[in-house]
């Protein structure tokens, strides 16, 4: 079970917070092509390795905010809150 | 008073004597023991049968490694299958049963199946058992292998779980977690130390005075999880009495510092017929007479590849049990240790391996082999030593469960001849024999070969190595913790 440090709250159980996807997928113009849609609605990277992705404090205080988990070892690099961008690839850990 | 038990040794026990049935025979052990240590006391030593061939299976170790000796605790809605009698603290009016057997755990008719084990090869039920179909056999062969009974009603007790947090939680209280815990407490740390053995030494009770500190006894680390979350399961009550107390309590532990001071456990050595009743871990046998004043026979020979194992015959000769003969598979086992022995009468036949064995139910007889002069395993000089317990003893290894859990890798290393990890985990520790296990100046583990009867690697599990394939082995290597861990047999 993780242990995932809430910005706003500090650290707490993962039972405590509902996931909710990867960060930073763009939402397309409503002009975009079915292609464009497709490719927002259901393709993913499924990284090995450092991982965005935006958790909802849901048993806590209600928040969403962005994590960097490491796929491969759980551990949580990067918390940063949403509207932010985190820190650029090449300078993540 | 006398203490109960013909295997007790009188001038060694204390505590007053606690009754208790096993397979509804009225027996007596003392205060401290352990359900284990009573049947041994009581010199019973058909405890379990393997599931397959129904050999007749005694108490092989002293603690959580033990692969033999599960039994039933309680009856009807209370019963408790697959204890281990070696964790189980002895209770007046416990009641304990076997397993397997029929009519009776040391009289079993289906012992029949060992003398034509040729035609039951590894894999026959497979094969055997598909026509018409599985189901068919099923509960037969199921119920044959004796895993136990299950509750007849709902359970009547109480369970509690808890969640906790600490700074560190030192898993294992022998020297080595004691001594992290005493500094991590002194440092201002919150730490929490777990023991999943029933009687710990004194040393733990000196920790009781210290700030900051829990210390859980009679619990066992089940499982780590992420983040150093580790799931305790601690016995807290045996229930039946009346009592409040939930019987069982899961904690879960979320720790920013785990120290595993898991220890080490002792590997089997591996010859033919090496499971009959009687054999038991040189280590276990020093632990069962420091603890309960217990001698695991009249004529005890000791067989190793290491030094640890001299320590053991030793003690027991000072508290007076008959050594009949120390064996060693080393060449030259170091001067001192032989004086030391032999100056308390005990013959040493070193370059010499355990190589058969022999007794119906018990044992009664151990072959040695003199290993000659080559580096193989080629034995010659066989002779015979009348025994009725063989204590074995083959080196250390380990205790990494909890470590590879939290996604720790592990390696064999052909020096120290156990599996060690490759690298350290953020967060997590290991201490003492976990990190380091005793090397005992460790020989070569050397089976013998050339002879047909079955070597037994994991007793739990009913594994035995093929004969054929060890005559090419050379030295045989063997990691086993008896049905918790994988089974790793490299060479063969």
């Amino acid at each position: 079970m993780l242990y995932i440090p809430c910005p706003y709250c500090g650290p707490r159980d993962e039972t405590e917070f509902a996931y909710g996807g990867p960060s930073h997928v763009t939402r397309p113009e409503l002009t975009a092509t079915d292609r464009e849609w497709t490719h927002y609605l259901y393709h993913r990277a499924n990284i090995k390795g450092p991982y965005p992705e935006r958790w909802l404090h849901s048993f806590g205080c209600g928040r969403w905010f962005n994590v960097v988990r490491d796929t491969t070892t759980h551990d949580i690099l990067e918390v940063y809150l949403m509207g932010e961008s985190g820190r650029p690839p090449e300078q993540a850990p | 008073m006398t203490a109960p038990g013909p295997y007790r040794l009188q001038e060694r026990a204390v505590g007053a004597p606690v009754e208790f049935r096993f397979d509804g025979r009225a027996l007596r052990g003392i205060e401290g023991d352990t359900v284990a240590s009573a049947l041994l006391a009581n010199g019973l030593r058909v405890v379990s049968r393997s599931f397959k061939f129904h050999r007749p299976r005694g108490i092989f170790t002293a603690g959580v490694e033990e692969p033999n000796a599960l039994v039933q605790l309680h009856s009807a809605e209370r019963a408790v299958p697959a204890a281990r009698a070696t964790l189980v603290p002895l209770s007046a009016g416990l009641e304990v049963s076997s397993q397997a057997g029929w009519p009776s755990v040391s009289h079993d008719a289906l012992r029949a199946i060992d003398f034509v084990h040729g035609i039951f090869a590894a894999g026959f039920y497979n094969k055997a058992f598909m026509w018409p179909s599985w189901h068919v056999y099923e509960p037969i062969i199921r119920k044959l292998a004796g895993f136990g009974r299950a509750p007849t009603g709902p359970d009547p007790d109480r369970y509690d779980t808890r969640h906790a947090q600490c700074d560190v939680l030192v898993i294992g209280a022998g020297t080595a977690g004691i001594e992290a815990a005493r500094t991590a407490s002194t440092a201002g740390q919150r730490v929490m130390l777990v023991e999943q053995d029933p009687f710990p030494g004194d040393s733990l009770a000196a920790l009781a005075s210290l700030p900051n500190l829990q210390v859980l006894r009679r619990t066992t680390a089940v499982a780590h999880y992420d983040h150093n979350l580790v799931a305790l399961a601690e016995s807290v009550d045996d229930g039946g009495t009346g009592s409040e107390l939930p019987r069982e309590r899961l904690w879960l532990v979320r720790a920013a510092r785990v120290v595993l001071a898991t220890g080490a456990f002792e590997q089997p050595l591996i010859f033919s017929n090496n499971d009959r009743p009687g054999i038991m871990l040189a280590g276990a046998a020093l632990k069962f007479l420091r603890r309960h004043a217990i001698a695991p026979g009249r004529q005890v020979v000791v067989a190793t590849n290491n030094d640890s194992a001299y320590l053991v015959a030793r003690e027991l000769r000072q508290a007076g049990v008959n050594i009949v003969a120390l064996v060693d598979s080393r060449k030259a086992p170091p001067d001192s240790l032989l004086q030391e022995v032999r100056s308390l009468g005990i013959q040493v036949h070193a370059h010499s391996i355990p190589i058969d064995t022999a007794g119906f139910s018990a044992l009664r007889r151990v072959t040695l082999g003199s290993l000659g002069s080559g580096t193989g395993t080629g034995v010659s000089d066989t002779r015979h030593l009348a025994c009725d317990a063989l204590l074995v003893s083959g080196g250390w290894s380990p205790v990494l469960h909890l470590f590879a859990q939290a996604g720790g890798k592990l390696k064999f290393s052909e020096t120290t001849r156990t599996f060690g990890p490759v690298a350290a985990l953020p967060n997590i520790e290991l201490a003492g024999s976990a990190a380091q296990p005793p090397s005992e100046n460790l020989g070569e583990r050397i089976s013998p070969v050339g002879n047909t009867a079955r070597q037994w690697v994991d007793l739990r599990h009913g594994q035995s190595q093929a004969a054929e394939s060890a005559v090419d082995a050379g030295a045989v290597s063997v990691i086993s913790s008896f049905g918790n861990m994988l089974v790793s047999v490299t060479n063969f």
